[in-house]
């Protein structure tokens, strides 16, 4: 079959157009600082542009263009050296949340918690709670068990709810489940 | 915001909601705002002229190419 390759081109930069808000979202929010970030992004177009050809169309732009970021992201890592972790402490130095009123949290006390839990669980929590993709897709993108992607999540969301004072200890494990589903039950 | 405003996240079925705010509501909720306030932005015009310039440079390519 003959395929107008100047058509596929198209829909690839309208399809990667369409992708980058939320694959820039990503990496700020695992970065932190917005020109390393931004760095990185324009890395990753530049390496799926001319990857463009192992891109099957139809499929998850966002998961592939995520799983590129990551590989780019820890490939420079690897050979910098640098440490991904907050080395300097000014993020973490910052962070002094009081126990407070629940939602009324912060986003920048939401951010500085964030950047204190370790790399693959701010990555996890974010690629499931925010970029929305399934465990499934995650696990594919970070190259792990599906069971060690909800593991890193539970522990992350466990991590910041006692980082920002909103633990809440009704609601943890199948115990809070069940007494939801009783007391559903109880109303009727 | 009224205190009594629930949190109705979809993520969040187990909690019982009576609960307004669960810490896992509001977790889900400063996601979601850290993510908009990015998006919000829109794509910053560095990379709009990187895609043009990639266009371009492709399409020269093939063009010398015959």
């Amino acid at each position: 079959m003959a395929t107008d390759p100047s058509k596929n081109e198209y829909n690839f930069k309208r399809e990667m157009l369409a992708a980058l808000p939320n694959l820039r979202a990503f990496a700020i929010s695992l970065i932190r600082s917005r020109d390393r970030a931004d760095d990185l992004v324009q890395d990753t177009i530049m390496k799926a542009w001319a990857k463009q050809e192992s891109y099957q169309p139809g499929t998850n732009m966002r998961a592939w263009l995520v799983t590129i970021l990551r590989n780019e992201f820890y490939s420079q890592i690897r050979k910098s050296g640098r440490e991904v972790q907050d080395t300097d402490g000014a993020y973490t130095s910052r962070l002094s949340v009081p126990p407070e009123q629940h939602g009324s949290v912060d986003l920048a006390d939401f951010k500085t918690a964030l950047a204190k839990l370790p790399e693959d669980q701010r990555e996890a929590i974010l690629l499931i709670g925010a970029s929305g993709f399934a465990y499934e897709e995650a696990a594919e993108i970070c190259g792990c068990p599906v069971g060690t992607i909800k593991s890193r999540v539970s522990r992350a969301r466990l991590r910041l709810q006692e980082l920002l004072g909103i633990e809440d200890e009704n609601e943890f494990g199948p115990d809070a489940q069940m007494t939801a589903v009783t007391a559903a039950a109880a109303v009727r | 915001m009224s205190m009594f405003q629930s949190d109705q996240d979809p993520s969040d079925k187990g909690t019982s909601p009576t609960v307004p705010d669960s810490g896992r509501a509001v977790i889900s909720r400063k996601l979601r705002e850290l993510y908009d306030a990015v998006q919000d932005e829109g794509i910053p015009d560095k990379f709009l002229d990187l895609l043009e310039k990639l266009d371009e440079a492709e399409n020269n390519a093939k063009a010398s190419r015959g």
